[in-house]
């Protein structure tokens, strides 16, 4: 080795030793230079894990990050998806549509992943693990992915009117509503619709409102609903008994930024978003839907005892009752 | 009358520097550092996977922040066609540059693509430090004669020269094949120094004169999967959690001390080594890369004389006695 060399490779890790240096005093991470500053910050005593979950007509499965892309992790998920958010419509359909591509390794439309949530679970760290087993779980987002077969249905529906296919039974022992007059409160009328179960909907105007009696129970609600709103404006503000449930804080519906069609379908607190479930201690209990943005239609109220999930079809469910009651 | 540069502790790093300066003008086994790049440039082109580096570009593109000088140049992640052939084109490097075949291209090919391509998955909201030594490491290697010997380089150039009825070349220890190995050590213990600056500067001793450590070791088997339940058993013990930190503290931050003293360099080389282990045993933290770069910490030319002599003592025993 020359004289020369030697001062070259001499001098180069000295200036790799102060440039690091440098980023140390000015926390800075300029790759492949660093300040290195892994785990040097302080634990306060509590542990959060992210996981993500995929969603199938068989409800959650818990998904591999590295099922999108060996190099994915779930929080490094979390934060694209956090981007999403922001994103405008098409961008999230463009995404999700890439997102879909890569996850659909199954031609079975049962087993097609139709959402991805995220929940984080932590911990308060304790001595001999205790607690380790039961996290607290808290549903941070979820990101919906229409699955194609509805999308093909929804806009074969909105151009030539026809059904795709006929009504479907109602799961035992769950309840379903065919809407009539009786259920209309205010701003609310029946109108004809042959795509609605029983050849007849109602309409409630902006402000309008209906209104159902239900039972005790614990059950997931669904709503058979079509607007011609745009996004965001597709809502239908619940009541409880007078009283607003915080679970669903914003309302039913909330489909249209995803499923942009002029066509029924079966909707609940947001597409992706787990339904909601409600509580009811009584029989009799009065829950009141009410249009505060636009003009919406409703056919069918549904309510699920075991389902969870919003449907992926959009056809009705085989009436069991009408007009108000079970 | 005595200078300064003859008085403690002057007179020490005076001593120490020129014991460095001797380590690093000895000379080495061609073989040590064939080795080093077979294991090196064998993990590069193992490492990234085309089409999963080509779908995390398709889909992390929403994530892209961009930092430092992508930043400042405006840089923007490739297509995931363009990063897929480029992952190709770094494995090929990679897989030539550990054959030694045309090594002063491949490897420096494979040197400035895991610069870009790892460079590139820094800037998705998380920083990877595995891949920052890793990609130096690459580039140190990139410029080493490492391909002398055990190499289709050398193979080539023995047949060029026996084509020519010339002696093929002899390739003998040379201080060539010792400053590679030791700027990559040196890296190493840089990287663990500012490590133990970093967790100084942003936390103070507290890091380690607390319950930090204790609840660090518990965090890991909240949110990891260590190899070993040890570390719950020692949270048990929040002084010994303090004693085991403040020992792993004090290694980092003075790791530079192997820099400019010769013995230290080894002794600190051994210490970050079993704490990277005990990182792992105790809270199932790997950074992936590492475990091959310390392979340049080992004694190549003790291993490779030990070797030859069992190699020639086998030999004398099979051989056909006279």
């Amino acid at each position: 080795v020359s004289r020369l060399k030697f001062s070259v490779i001499r001098y180069t890790l000295l200036a790799y030793v102060l440039l690091t240096l440098w980023q140390v005093l000015t926390k800075r991470e300029d790759f492949p230079l660093s300040s290195f500053p892994m785990f040097a910050r302080e634990f306060k005593g509590n542990a959060d894990r992210t996981v993500l979950v995929g969603v199938s007509e068989h409800g959650e499965t818990s998904l591999n990050p590295q099922r999108i892309s060996g190099l994915m992790s779930a929080p490094r998920l979390q934060k694209i998806f956090q981007q999403l958010q922001r994103k405008s419509d098409t961008e999230q359909a463009d995404f999700m549509g890439r997102v879909a591509s890569i996850l659909s390794t199954k031609d079975d439309d049962d087993d097609r992943l139709w959402a991805v949530r995220f929940y984080t679970e932590s911990w308060h760290t304790q001595p001999h693990l205790k607690g380790i087993e039961h996290p607290t779980r808290a549903l941070e987002f979820a990101a919906y992915i229409p699955p194609e077969r509805l999308r093909r249905t929804l806009a074969q529906e909105e151009k030539s009117g026809v059904a795709g296919e006929g009504a479907r039974p109602l799961p035992r022992g769950d309840s379903l509503y065919e809407l009539g007059t009786s259920a209309c409160n205010q701003d609310c009328s029946v109108v004809a619709d042959t795509l609605a179960s029983e050849g007849h909907a109602v309409r409630l105007e902006r402000g309008g409102s209906l209104h159902v009696t239900v039972p005790a129970g614990n059950f997931s609600l669904f709503v058979r609903v079509r607007t011609q709103a745009p996004g965001g404006d597709d809502h239908l503000s619940l009541e409880l008994d007078g009283k607003k449930p915080k679970e669903a804080k914003d309302g039913l519906g909330n489909f249209k930024h995803q499923l942009p069609y002029d066509a029924w379908v079966w909707a609940s607190l947001e597409p992706g978003w787990p339904a909601l479930r409600l509580k009811t201690k009584r029989d009799g209990s009065e829950l009141k839907l009410t249009a505060d943005r636009a003009v919406l239609e409703v056919d069918q109220l549904w309510l699920a005892g075991s389902r969870t999930e919003i449907p992926t079809f959009n056809v009705p469910l085989a009436p069991s009752a009408t007009a108000g009651q079970p | 009358v005595t200078s300064l540069a003859d008085t403690p502790p002057f007179s020490w790093l005076r001593r120490s520097l020129a014991g460095v300066t001797a380590m690093w003008s000895e000379k080495a086994d061609p073989r040590g550092i064939a080795l080093c790049r077979m294991l090196l440039f064998w993990h590069a082109a193992r490492e990234l996977d085309a089409g999963e580096y080509a779908r995390f570009m398709n889909v992390g593109e929403l994530a892209w922040r961009p930092h430092s000088y992508f930043r400042t140049f405006g840089l923007h992640p490739p297509s995931d066609a363009t990063a897929r052939m480029l992952c190709v084109a770094y494995a090929i490097a990679g897989f030539l540059a550990t054959a030694g075949a045309f090594y002063r291209v491949t490897a420096l090919l494979t040197a400035g693509l895991s610069l870009y391509l790892h460079g590139i998955l820094q800037n998705f909201g998380k920083t990877l430090h595995t891949y920052h030594l890793f990609s130096l490491a690459l580039v140190i290697m990139a410029f080493a004669n490492a391909a002398d010997v055990w190499s289709v380089d050398a193979l080539l150039r023995r047949g060029l020269a026996r084509l020519k009825n010339k002696e093929a070349p002899r390739v003998e220890p040379s201080v060539e094949y010792r400053w590679p190995l030791l700027f990559v050590g040196s890296t190493i213990l840089v990287m663990y120094g500012a490590a133990g600056m970093s967790k100084l500067y942003l936390t103070g001793w507290v890091w380690a004169l607390s319950d930090n450590f204790r609840q660090t070791l518990l965090q890991g088997q909240f949110d990891a999967k260590p190899p070993t339940q040890f570390g719950v058993w020692l949270a048990d013990y929040p002084t010994l959690c303090q004693v085991a930190a403040l020992g792993a503290l004090i290694i980092e931050a003075s790791s530079w001390v192997g820099l400019v003293n010769r013995t230290l360099f080894w002794v600190w080389g051994a210490f970050v080594a079993l704490l990277q282990f005990g990182i792992w045993f105790l809270m199932g933290v790997v950074f992936g890369e590492l475990p091959t770069m310390f392979a340049f910490f080992l004694p190549w030319n003790f291993m490779l004389r030990t070797v030859d002599g069992w190699l020639a003592r086998a030999r004398a025993t099979l051989a056909p006695s006279a």
